[in-house]
């Protein structure tokens, strides 16, 4: 169906000008930064995964070490990423809703970052981790802590 | 992009820069790609330590 132009309204172009090439730059960035978005989602799903299935007591002391400061990182920056007020207020429900307040701020980090994605993936590295810490025994709890 | 091993502090202080909003698509990207190389060397860890189970 054609509908009738308003008077003034522009005639279709076919022959589009080509967008600036800072544009499709732009374009560019946003689609290369979903897809990593993507994957790292897809990542934390297998070590949530891997986290929640796993013996603690197989892993020796540098391998323990390495996977902590892997989680360390990767939820310290997605702390970060999500700003104080969200941290603040993931905190501060982290007493009544300990898996909410911590979904909510990679939520959060996820928008800074510009890109919708799910995180479903990261929703499975907070279940992971949070069995994976639980099981710890109060040698290994003290170690981190030190 | 090739992903360069970063200290937690420029890590810190990369996701610092991007909440502020003044880093490039190039650095979230960077950032995004660190986070994913430090699940891959977990993901090893734990892969490793389910074999020996």
């Amino acid at each position: 169906m054609k509908f009738e132009k308003f008077p003034g309204e522009p005639e279709d172009n076919p022959y589009k000008p080509p967008e600036s090439e800072e544009s499709s730059k732009e374009q560019e960035g946003d689609f290369e930064l979903r897809e990593q978005m993507q994957e790292l989602d897809e990542k934390a799903q297998v070590v949530g995964e891997q986290l929640e299935n796993v013996d603690v007591d197989k892993l020796d002391k540098e391998g323990f070490n390495k996977v902590t400061d892997a989680i360390d990182r990767v939820m310290g920056g997605v702390y970060i990423l999500a700003g104080s007020a969200a941290g603040g207020f993931a905190w501060a429900a982290m007493e009544e809703d300990p898996m909410g307040a911590i979904q909510k701020t990679v939520a959060a980090a996820v928008i800074v970052l510009g890109v919708s994605v799910g995180v479903k993936g990261f929703d499975q590295l907070i279940r992971g981790s949070k069995s994976f810490f639980e099981e710890l025994t109060p040698e290994q709890k003290a170690e981190l802590k030190s | 992009m090739n992903s360069v091993k970063m200290t937690k502090e420029e890590l810190q202080s990369l996701a610092q820069k991007i909440r502020e909003g003044k880093a490039t698509d190039e650095e979230k990207i960077l950032f995004v790609s660190e986070l994913g190389v430090e699940l891959d060397k977990a993901s090893e860890i734990l892969s490793k330590a389910q074999k020996d189970n």
